[in-house]
């Protein structure tokens, strides 16, 4: 009788039935940490890099120094292979043209078929030169067509990037220290597979194609006016130019 | 091989965990590799065959991969080759990436990897595309192959479970 009640004991009778992890939970189970901590770290380092919007793809990474009479710092980080940032060249070549002279400024592409990306026509930032009394224009190409090291980064340059870029990522655009944009103000797939004249024509009569790229060079453009003052006047007192300025305060 | 996937396919939603194993993994990486990519308002498509073929090779192995797996979920067979899929998965999404990764650098921030570091691993695994592409081809492979063998091995009988069968025939 004693054996009995002994047996019935609610604690023996309801003892779970241990089991191990099956690989297939194991590996769900790691699987579930990396993607979970990856999507919340990225959301954490977006909210931390880029607080507000500005204007276009642009965000507002800090608080900008309008100086007028200084040149406006412009640093381009970008790489000869990545189509982004072939896309992103012209649009940069047609606004930073408003405010100085390019020298030496070359057709190129990004990488087609070697690496599998498709080509976009684009401009060679490497041998280019730019003199202009309102920007300040860094251009850095931190790899070549294949992926190889090619410009090496400066040391006030790597902190920029840690702070403002810290996944690496590239086209990435940075104005004033303040305004910031990671990838391609547009689409990169309006260029592939064009020619360097087909696009060109395209940007001088203003196709559909053509006007995303102007639209981009607006925006970099406010930006820059917006930083130094409104400087020049001829290009900055433009009715499109001014609209964007006045989005940004 | 093929008898176990065709035993294996002979059942519906072992099938469509395969097909969805396999329409998923390509999404992955096309959208990884910036093959489709989302740029003021509009899509972009960057399609050149070299990259389509690797990712739909990729995208086939995952779902033949998938739907092994799947069936032998089914037959509740925890033995072998899962780890390796994962492997393979995680392999293929970071050789497929491209200029503006999604996922892997905030992981990778987790050791303290730095932006300039993650921008220098950026460009080579550009460089280096096929490595861990190739690889993740292998571990795919290997976890179909090996989850094939635990679906045709045949169940082992243990001391216990020897003596509890024999028990019940008596």
């Amino acid at each position: 009788m004693e054996s009995k009640t002994k047996l019935r004991r609610p604690s023996q009778r309801q003892r779970p039935v241990s089991r191990r992890m099956s690989r297939v939970e194991i590996a769900g189970l790691i699987g579930a940490v990396i993607v979970s901590v990856g999507v919340g770290f990225a959301f954490l380092r977006h909210r931390s890099v880029t607080p507000s919007p500005a204007i276009g793809n642009f965000q507002r990474v800090a608080d900008p120094a309008v100086t007028p009479g200084q040149p406006v710092p412009v640093f381009f980080l970008s790489a000869l292979y990545c189509p982004f940032c072939g896309a992103e060249r012209w649009a940069l070549v047609d606004a930073l043209g408003r405010f100085g002279t390019w020298s030496n400024l070359n057709p190129s592409q990004s990488t087609a078929g070697v690496d599998g990306i498709a080509a976009v026509p684009t401009y060679d930032f490497v041998h280019a030169h730019y003199t202009s009394h309102y920007v300040a224009f860094t251009p850095r190409d931190v790899a070549d067509a294949q992926g190889n090291p090619l410009e090496p980064l400066q040391l006030g340059e790597q902190s920029l990037v840690n702070r403002f870029n810290p996944d690496g990522g590239i086209p990435f655009l940075l104005i004033d220290g303040a305004f910031a944009q990671l990838s391609s103000g547009y689409s990169p797939g309006l260029l592939a597979g064009k020619s360097f004249a087909q696009v060109q024509g395209e940007v001088t009569s203003h196709t559909a194609d053509g006007q995303a790229i102007q639209h981009e060079a607006d925006v970099i453009t406010a930006l820059i006016c917006f930083a130094d003052g409104r400087q020049p006047q001829n290009v900055c007192g433009t009715s499109t130019v001014q609209a964007l300025v006045a989005g940004l305060h | 091989m093929i008898a176990v996937l065709s035993l294996a396919l002979a059942d519906r939603s072992v099938r469509l965990i395969g097909l969805s194993a396999a329409v998923v993994a390509f999404a992955l990486f096309a959208t990884a590799g910036q093959m489709v990519a989302w740029a003021d308002g509009r899509l972009a498509l960057l399609v050149t065959p070299d990259r389509l073929v690797v990712f739909v090779v990729l995208a086939a192995l995952a779902g033949l991969n998938g739907t092994l797996q799947g069936y032998a979920l089914r037959l509740r067979l925890g033995r072998g080759g899962q780890s390796a899929g994962v492997t393979g998965i995680i392999l293929a999404f970071v050789g497929a990436s491209c200029c503006t990764p999604l996922l892997w650098p905030a992981v990778l921030s987790l050791l303290g990897v730095s932006g300039v570091a993650l921008l220098g691993i950026n460009a080579a695994l550009h460089r280096w595309f096929w490595i861990p592409v190739s690889l993740a081809g292998l571990a795919l492979l290997v976890s179909t192959w090996r989850t094939a063998r635990a679906i045709v091995t045949p169940c082992p009988l243990t001391v216990r479970a020897a003596a509890e069968a024999e028990q019940v025939a008596l």
